[in-house]
Parts: C-alpha cells; sequence; structure tokens
C-alpha cells in the first residue's frame, strides 16, 4: 500500500534518511555534501513520489535516486575489471578487536565501486542478487567485488598471512 | 556443497542459519573459520560505516519540503486568483499569504543554514556589516554585538544580507530585506526559535533567535545603532 504523499514521505524521511546519509558519506567521503546528497535525493523522491510502487520498495527507491544523484553530482566512474572468487579471507590475529579508526581507513582506501558494494550490502543488508540489480552488474560482478573489497580489508588491516589451502569439495 | 560453493553463497549475502549452508559450515573446520572471519570483518565494517549522522538532518529535508510546498501554493494562489478575479485577487491572495510570510521565511532561513559548516565561524570585518546596512538605507554608527557572519543569501530567490550576531543573549540572526517593506510588523515562532520583521528603511529587517527577550535586545540595539535614511525607522 502506498501511504499518502505528505505522510508517506515525512515517514520515509524519518526512516532511512540517517542510512541515506552514511550511504551518501561513503560516496562521497564530505559531510556537507552528503546532506546536500541526501536532500537532494528526498527532493527528486518527492517530484517522483506518484512512481513508488510501494511502501515495502521505498528504500530501494531511495537508494536508486541517491546513486543516480552522485553520479550526476561526482561523474560516473569506469568498471573495473572482474576476477574470480578465491579463499585467502582468513581470520586475522585482532578479529576480535578491529579498530573501527583502522577500519574507517581502510574503508577509505577501497576503490570507491568496491566500497559502495560493500556498503549496500553490510550497511543495508542487500544481497549480491539485489545489489546486481541496483547497480545494473552481473551477480557474478558483483561476488567478486565484494570479495575483494574484503580481501583488500583484510590486508589493509592485518598483514599478509600465509595462505591455507581450501578444502577440495565434499 | 563444496567449499567454494559454501563461500560464493557466504559472501552473497547469505547468512548463516539456513540450511544447507548451515550444513556445511557445522562440519567443515575452514569453512567455519572463513565464516567466522567474513562475519567479523562485516561487523568492524559496519561498526566504522556508521558515521555520526547530524541531528538536524531530517529537519533540515523537511524544511526544505516544507519552504518548497510553501512557494508552490503562493504560485498557485496568486495564478487561480489571476484567472479567477483578475488583478484585485491577485493582490488580495498576496495580501493574505504575505501576513507572516516574510517571518517565516526569515525563520525557516535562518533554521536551514544554522548547520552550514562555513557558518559563522569568526569575526567578520566591521565594514561588511556597514555595508550591510547602507543597503537597506541604515547607517551602522557602533557595535550591535560581535558580528561572527556577514553574507548575501538568498529567500524567495531574491537577495538578502544574513548577520549572525554574538551578543549578550546568544547567537541572534539579523536578516535585511532590500526588496520588501512591510505594511505591519511579523511574528512567528516554531522550533524553539523567534522571528520577528519589521519595516525598515527602504525595506524590513529581520531578527531570529531562541527567545524574544534575545530579538527584543537586538531590536533595541539596532534602534541604537542605526540611522535609517529613508523614512521608515523600524518599528517593533
Amino acid at each position: 500500500m502506498v501511504l499518502s504523499r505528505q505522510t508517506g514521505f515525512e515517514a520515509m524521511v524519518r526512516a532511512y534518511s540517517a542510512d541515506l546519509y552514511r550511504f551518501a558519506y561513503w560516496l562521497c567521503r564530505d559531510r556537507a555534501a552528503a546532506q546536500d546528497l541526501v536532500q537532494e535525493t528526498y527532493r527528486r523522491a518527492w517530484e517522483h513520489w506518484p512512481s513508488l510502487r510501494s511502501e515495502q520498495a521505498a528504500r530501494s527507491w531511495l537508494l536508486t535516486i541517491l546513486r543516480r544523484e552522485a553520479a550526476r553530482m561526482f561523474g560516473r566512474r569506469q568498471p573495473e575489471t572482474i576476477g574470480l572468487i578465491g579463499d585467502e579471507i582468513e581470520p586475522g590475529p585482532g578479529d576480535d578487536h578491529i579498530d573501527a579508526l583502522d577500519m574507517r581507513h581502510a574503508l577509505e582506501r577501497l576503490p570507491a565501486s568496491s566500497r559502495e558494494l560493500l556498503l549496500l550490502q553490510v550497511l543495508f543488508g542487500m544481497s549480491s542478487r539485489e545489489i546486481a540489480r541496483e547497480t545494473s552488474l552481473t551477480e557474478g560482478g558483483v561476488l567478486t567485488r565484494l570479495y575483494r573489497a574484503r580481501l583488500a580489508l583484510r590486508r589493509s588491516i592485518d598483514p599478509p598471512l600465509a595462505k591455507p589451502p581450501l578444502r577440495a569439495a565434499r | 556443497m563444496s567449499c567454494i560453493e559454501y563461500r560464493r553463497r557466504r559472501l552473497s549475502g547469505i547468512r548463516r542459519g539456513r540450511l544447507p549452508i548451515d550444513l556445511h559450515a557445522d562440519t567443515c573446520i575452514g569453512c567455519a573459520a572463513f565464516d567466522r572471519a567474513v562475519a567479523g570483518l562485516d561487523a568492524a565494517v559496519e561498526a566504522a560505516a556508521r558515521i555520526e549522522v547530524p541531528q538536524e538532518l531530517t529537519q533540515r529535508i523537511l524544511l526544505d519540503r516544507h519552504l518548497r510546498a510553501r512557494r508552490g501554493l503562493l504560485r498557485m494562489a496568486a495564478a487561480t486568483s489571476l484567472v479567477a478575479l483578475g488583478g484585485g485577487g491577485l493582490i488580495a491572495a498576496h495580501l493574505l499569504a504575505d501576513r507572516t510570510h516574510l517571518a517565516q521565511a526569515a525563520l525557516d532561513h535562518v533554521m536551514a543554514t544554522a548547520d552550514e559548516p562555513s557558518h559563522a565561524t569568526g569575526p567578520v570585518a566591521v565594514e561588511q556589516a556597514v555595508q550591510a546596512f547602507a543597503r537597506l538605507g541604515g547607517r551602522l554608527r557602533g557595535p550591535l554585538g560581535e558580528v561572527v557572519l556577514c553574507r548575501t543569501c538568498e529567500i524567495d530567490g531574491r537577495d538578502i544580507q544574513h548577520l549572525v550576531v554574538r551578543a549578550a543573549p546568544g547567537r541572534v540572526a539579523v536578516l535585511l530585506l532590500p526588496w520588501h517593506k512591510l505594511a505591519a510588523r511579523q511574528e512567528t515562532r516554531r522550533a524553539g526559535h523567534v522571528a520577528v520583521v519589521v519595516p525598515a528603511g527602504r525595506g524590513s529587517l529581520g531578527v531570529v533567535a531562541r527567545t524574544m527577550a534575545a530579538v527584543a535586545g537586538m531590536q533595541q540595539a539596532i534602534e541604537r545603532q542605526v540611522d535609517w535614511a529613508d523614512d521608515a525607522v523600524p518599528r517593533s
């Protein structure tokens, strides 16, 4: 069911603006620009309210608007090459106490497109299929980038470890 | 399920708690470790990514919508009046909308810009404040307090001078609106702020603060320190 425009809009602002802001911040890494981006997203959302199909679709609808606005504001990014999933993500020595600041710096060093996909999964709980739909990538491409993003984070936080072999298929 | 398939599924966003994912992780030490590593990493990413959200963000978005809606209504009222009643209707609609419009617009503007990073960061040159008042036909003779912001902004698409003064009761915003001279004082209150706009010089003068006492204090300071070249001395 679609709520009345004003009520629905206000509910949508209260429900999603914080997550959208965080996502916007990690897209542009500028707090003021992130606020502008979120405000512009909601402005567009209001203008295109009739195209919102259902309340349940609101979050991904807003994300789509935000990503388009970000692309408009900051320019489109080039796609990266895609590889295969390996077996290098292994527990690090300090996994229980990964410092938030270290992780924040590691996130900042990630390629923007990989960071974006990882945050769609981690912040918004989207599956690789949903991310693929949102980003117009193949699901395999999304998986590869997610894997690489995690691997890069792991390497950024911990020194490289000896890789234990992947066990044979059962 | 092979280890590669398990890991692929795990990375695709499918979490523990779903068969046959659980079965594999329960029986494969390597994949159980992989699962823990990914979960730990994701938790750390999530914690790091959850940066602090500005408290005023929601209010800012809703305020933007409110301002746009009001502008739309004003335009609609004017257009409807023009079509239905001709020029007389247009004037009537304008007067109706104008009753507190400027005070509300002043309040909206101050609240919407208060969180800007460049806002009110330090003292500004006295000459800037003198020039701002001069645009409204006023001669600033003495200090109103420490002026920490003086810049040109827009309200309803028209230029205004926006000053922020650090005075005894706290920060007070002074808006100089040269393009519209009010016929009478306007006052509005919202979200812990008070806005009063009065006719002054060649236009109108708005004062926005958290309390009416702060507004009145600034109005008195302006009355003491500003000579108005035009006929109208601010009437509070």
